[in-house]
C-alpha cells in the first residue's frame, strides 16, 4: 500500500501562466470588473477561479477560435482586438458576372455560385484553425457574411451550457486577446455573481434564437431584416431542471409505469389551441397521444425538430381551426422556441415552396419509422434516447461468449470499462456502458473537468489526470455507467490517503477505445452480430438495426 | 443489409462456389487430370482459411481487419463449402488405411461438431433471453445467495416450533440447492423436475398453518427461481463449452491432413 495526498481541484489549472498580476488585470476588465469577491465563498474564491479556471489565448488576424460542428465546454471572452461570427458558413455564394461568348446572350447578367474553396486551412495540434486566404478575401468583400461582436462580451456560452456542439464559427478579425473560460470556471461565476448569470443567460437566449431560426429548412428562404423581425417575435422559453438527473434518479426504478410521464413537464398538450410553432433547441421531447386514461408515447423530438408544424399547415391551408393534435413534454431540460401562428404563416408560409409544406393531416400515428410501440415507450420512459452511442445487445443472438468484454478489458489495461449486464426491453439488453449522451449531464458537477468532450468526435472521456476522484460524475450518471476504481502505482499497489487511509479513485467508463479504429472494441469482437452501439437520438437509424 | 438478404447472398454464393468447383472436376475428367489433387489443394486451402477465424478473434482493436461477426459469417459458409469438398474428395466412400480412416473421422467429428455449434448458437440464445437472462458468472453466486435466504427461512421455521418444513428441506430441498442441478433435463426442455417440487409443496401445505404457509410459500418462490439458474446454467455452459470439442479437434484434424498430404506425395514420388 502506498499512501498519498489525495489529489485536490486546481491541482492541475486550466494553464500554468495565470499570474497574479493577469488575474488582477482580467478582473478589472469591463465585463468582469462589478464582481465582488466577496461574493464567493472561502473554498472557491473568485482569484483562485479566474487563476485555474481561465486562461489566456492569442488568436493572430483569420484564425478560428471555435469552429462550428466542434464540441467544447468552454465560453470567451474577448480581452482586446475583434471577433466575428460566421452568419452560416453552409451554403455560402459567391456572385459570378456574366460569361462572355455569343452562347451566352441570354444569360442573366449575374448569376451565383457556391463557394468552390476550402473555407479553413488544415492545422496541427500547436496551431491554430485559419481561414483560407480565399475565404478571408470573401470574408473583407461581403461583411453581410458575418457579426463583428462587441469587446467585452461573452460568446461560446451555447456549448457550454447546452452540453452541446458549437454552433457556429467565430474568427479573430484582429489580432486578439481572449480570456477562454472552463466550463467550471463558468458555471462558479454563473453561481455566486448574479449579473453575469443573467448576462450569460439572455445571451443564450438570443444566440440559440438566431441560431436555431437560422438553421431551420423552412425558415432558409427569408431575408436577414425579416429573420431579424421572426426573431423579435418568437419566444425562448425552457421546460425541465437543468439538473434533470436529480428526479430521474428518484423514479427510475418505480414500479408505476407513468412515474417518468409525471416528472415530465407539458410543453404542449394535446387539444390545446395551436398558437404557434414550436422548435426545440436543445434537449429531447416526449410527443404522445391520449388512449383511453393513459399517453401513448408515438415518438420524440430532439434539437431541430419542431411540434405543430402539420397543424399550422392544415390550418393555413383549409382555414379550419385544428388543436394540436399531440402532447410534448419535456425529457430532461429542454429549449424550446415558439414561433407565433401569425409570423409563421406572414413570414414562412407565404413565400414558401409548397413542396417543402407535409400533406393535410388524416392519420396522425403513421410515422415513417417502424418501430414496436413497447420498446419505444421503454426506450424514451428510461430517457436510453439519450445516448449517441448505446450499447445494444440482442439477447436472441448474445451466446455469453464474452468475447466483447475481453475485448475491452485488453484495449484498456485488462480491466473492461462496461457490464454486460442491464435493463431488458423486449429482446435488447441495453448495457451499463457510458452512452456518450447528447446530454451528457455527468459533465455538469466535474470539479476540475476531467470529465468533457473530446473535441471533434464529440466522445464523452475521462482524463486520469486530472480526476480527483470525488465520484460526483458516478453518481450523476442516471444511468450508472460510470464506476469508481481503485488506483494502483506501477508496482501494483493501492494508492491510500495519506490523511485517513481510504483507497484513492478514479472514474472509469466506456471511452469508445479512442485511437483504436472507428468501431469499437465490443462491437468488433462479437461474433455474432449480437452486439451494436447505436445513436438513439436518430430513431429511424435504429429501427432498422431492430428490425433487421 | 438485413440478416435474411445476408443469409440469401451467402447461400447464393457458397453454390456458386461449389458449382465451380464440379465444373472444374468434370473438366479434369475430360482432360486427365486428377480430381484428387485438386480438391485436395482446395480443401486444405478451404480448411486453413477456417483456422484464420481463430486468429482474427485474438487480435483486437486492429482497424484493417473485418469485424469478427464478418469473419465468423466467412468461417460458417467456408465451413460448409469445405463438408461438399472432403465427400468429393473422399469419393463418397469410406476411405481404407488407419491414417485415412482417422483423418476421415476426426473430419466427421469436427463437422459434427461444427454443425451442432452453429445448431446452438442459434437456438438456445433465444430459449435463454426469454426465460430471464443472468450473466455466467452470477448464476453461482445467485444460487449461493438462494441457499442463504432457503437456510434461514427454514431456520425461521424452526424458531415458530415445527419441524415439517426443516424435515421437507432435508428430505427434498437440500440436494437440490447445494450446486446446479439437472444439466441434461435442462437442455432437453425436461419439465418433471419443477412439477414434482410444485406437486411437493401443494401436498406439504395441507400439514402447514398459515404462518408456515407463508414461509413454504416465500421457499417455493426461491425454489422457481433456482430452476431458472439453473437452466440459464446448463444452456450457458453448453454454449461455452461444445468449444472444448471443435477446438482441439480442430487441431487434430489439421496434423492428420499435414501428415496425409506429406504421405501422397511421398507415395507418388513427389518428395
Amino acid at each position: 500500500m502506498t499512501k498519498v495526498r489525495r489529489p485536490k481541484r486546481w491541482d492541475k489549472p486550466f494553464s500554468k501562466d495565470m499570474s497574479d498580476a493577469i488575474v488582477t488585470r482580467v478582473l478589472s476588465t469591463k465585463a468582469l470588473s462589478h464582481l465582488n469577491a466577496g461574493n464567493f465563498s472561502d473554498s472557491l474564491p473568485l482569484s483562485g477561479i479566474i487563476a485555474n479556471d481561465t486562461r489566456i489565448v492569442y488568436f493572430k488576424k483569420g484564425e478560428v477560435i471555435v469552429r462550428k460542428g466542434e464540441y467544447g465546454g468552454s465560453a470567451f471572452l474577448t480581452l482586446s482586438g475583434d471577433v466575428a461570427i460566421i452568419k452560416n458558413e453552409v451554403g455560402l455564394e459567391i456572385e459570378t458576372k456574366k460569361p462572355t461568348g455569343l452562347f451566352n446572350f441570354f444569360k442573366a447578367a449575374k448569376s451565383t455560385r457556391l463557394l468552390d474553396f476550402p473555407l479553413f486551412t488544415t492545422h496541427n495540434k500547436e496551431e491554430h484553425l485559419t481561414l483560407s486566404p480565399q475565404f478571408q478575401h470573401f470574408i473583407e468583400q461581403y461583411p453581410d457574411n458575418y457579426i463583428t461582436l462587441e469587446a467585452d462580451s461573452f460568446y461560446g456560452e451555447i456549448a457550454a451550457l447546452a452540453r452541446g456542439t458549437r454552433t457556429a464559427t467565430v474568427f479573430s478579425k484582429t489580432d486578439t486577446e481572449i480570456l477562454e473560460i472552463g466550463w467550471q470556471g463558468l458555471r462558479d461565476l454563473m453561481r455566486y455573481d448574479t449579473q453575469i448569470r443573467e448576462q450569460v443567460r439572455a445571451l443564450y437566449k438570443q444566440h440559440s434564437l438566431l441560431v436555431q431560426l437560422r438553421n431551420t429548412k423552412f425558415l432558409s428562404h427569408l431575408k436577414a431584416e425579416q429573420l431579424q423581425q421572426l426573431n423579435e417575435q418568437s419566444l425562448f422559453e425552457n421546460y425541465g431542471k437543468f439538473e434533470w438527473q436529480r428526479s430521474f434518479q428518484k423514479v427510475k426504478n418505480d414500479e408505476d409505469v407513468n412515474s417518468t410521464l409525471k416528472i415530465e413537464p407539458i410543453i404542449a398538450q394535446q387539444g390545446d389551441y395551436v398558437d404557434g410553432l414550436l422548435l426545440i433547441s436543445s434537449g429531447f421531447a416526449r410527443l404522445s397521444k391520449t388512449i383511453n386514461h393513459g399517453e401513448k408515447t408515438i415518438g420524440y423530438l430532439k434539437q431541430g425538430d419542431t411540434f405543430g408544424f402539420e397543424e399550422l399547415v392544415h390550418n393555413w391551408r383549409t382555414g379550419e381551426e385544428i388543436d394540436y393534435q399531440h402532447s410534448l413534454r419535456a425529457i430532461g431540460y429542454v429549449d424550446i422556441i415558439r414561433i407565433p401562428t401569425s409570423s409563421i404563416e406572414k413570414y414562412a408560409f407565404a413565400h414558401i415552396d409548397e413542396a417543402l409544406l407535409p400533406t393535410l393531416i388524416n392519420d396522425h400515428d403513421n410515422l415513417d419509422y417502424d418501430i414496436d410501440t413497447g420498446i419505444l415507450e421503454q426506450l424514451v420512459e428510461k430517457r436510453f434516447i439519450n445516448g449517441s452511442s448505446t450499447m445494444v445487445i440482442d439477447r436472441h443472438r448474445c451466446t455469453g461468449c464474452d468475447d466483447c468484454v475481453s475485448a475491452c478489458a485488453s484495449l484498456h489495461d485488462g480491466q473492461a470499462r462496461f457490464n454486460r449486464n442491464g435493463a431488458h426491453i423486449d429482446k435488447y439488453a441495453i448495457t451499463h456502458a457510458c452512452m456518450h449522451c447528447t446530454d451528457p449531464v455527468c459533465l455538469i458537477g466535474c470539479p476540475t473537468g476531467a470529465i468533457h468532450r473530446s473535441g471533434q468526435l464529440g466522445n464523452i472521456i475521462i482524463d486520469d489526470n486530472t480526476c480527483i476522484g470525488c465520484s460526483g460524475c458516478a453518481n450523476s450518471c442516471p444511468y450508472e455507467n460510470i464506476i469508481m476504481r481503485e488506483v494502483f502505482d506501477d508496482s501494483g499497489q493501492a494508492l491510500l490517503d495519506e490523511q485517513n487511509g481510504t483507497p484513492l479513485l478514479k472514474a472509469s467508463k466506456c471511452d469508445l477505445c479512442i485511437g483504436h479504429g472507428s468501431i469499437p472494441a465490443c462491437e468488433q469482437a462479437c461474433p455474432h452480430d449480437a452486439l451494436k452501439r447505436l445513436d438513439m437520438g436518430n430513431i429511424a437509424s435504429f429501427a432498422d438495426w431492430f428490425n433487421r | 443489409m438485413k440478416l435474411h438478404q445476408r443469409r440469401l447472398l451467402n447461400v447464393s454464393l457458397l453454390v456458386l462456389a461449389l458449382l465451380v468447383i464440379v465444373f472444374i472436376q468434370q473438366l479434369n475428367q475430360y482432360t486427365l487430370n486428377n480430381n484428387a489433387f485438386f480438391t485436395g489443394w482446395i480443401l486444405l486451402v478451404a480448411v486453413l482459411v477456417l483456422y484464420l477465424f481463430t486468429l482474427r478473434k485474438k487480435i483486437t482493436g486492429g482497424k484493417l481487419f473485418l469485424k469478427v461477426s464478418t469473419w465468423m459469417q466467412l468461417h460458417i459458409y467456408v465451413g460448409f463449402f469445405v463438408i461438399a469438398l472432403f465427400l468429393f474428395h473422399a469419393g463418397w466412400q469410406m476411405p481404407e488405411g488407419i491414417l485415412k480412416q482417422l483423418l476421415y473421422f476426426t473430419f466427421v467429428a469436427e463437422t459434427l461438431s461444427g454443425l451442432f455449434g452453429l445448431c446452438i448458437t442459434r437456438m438456445l440464445p433465444p430459449c435463454l433471453a426469454r426465460n430471464g437472462s443472468v450473466l455466467y458468472q452470477d448464476i453461482k453466486g445467485k444460487q449461493q445467495q438462494i441457499f442463504n435466504d432457503v437456510e434461514q427461512l427454514v431456520e425461521q421455521s424452526l424458531d415458530i416450533k415445527s419441524n415439517t418444513i426443516a424435515a421437507f428441506y432435508q428430505e427434498h430441498l437440500l440436494h437440490f440447492l447445494l450446486k446446479p442441478r439437472d444439466f441434461w433435463p435442462h437442455l432437453f426442455q425436461y419439465k418433471k423436475i419443477i412439477y414434482k417440487f410444485e406437486a411437493e409443496f401443494i401436498n406439504l401445505q395441507r400439514y402447514l398453518n398459515e404462518e408456515e404457509c407463508e414461509i413454504i410459500n416465500k421457499i417455493h418462490v426461491l425454489v422457481v427461481e433456482k430452476n431458472r439458474l439453473d437452466y440459464q446454467y446448463a444452456g450457458q455452459s453448453l454454449l461455452k463449452r461444445w468449444l472444448f470439442v471443435h477446438i482441439p479437434l480442430s487441431y487434430g484434424l489439421l496434423l492428420f491432413a499435414v501428415l496425409h498430404l506429406i504421405l501422397v506425395y511421398a507415395y507418388i514420388g513427389g518428395l
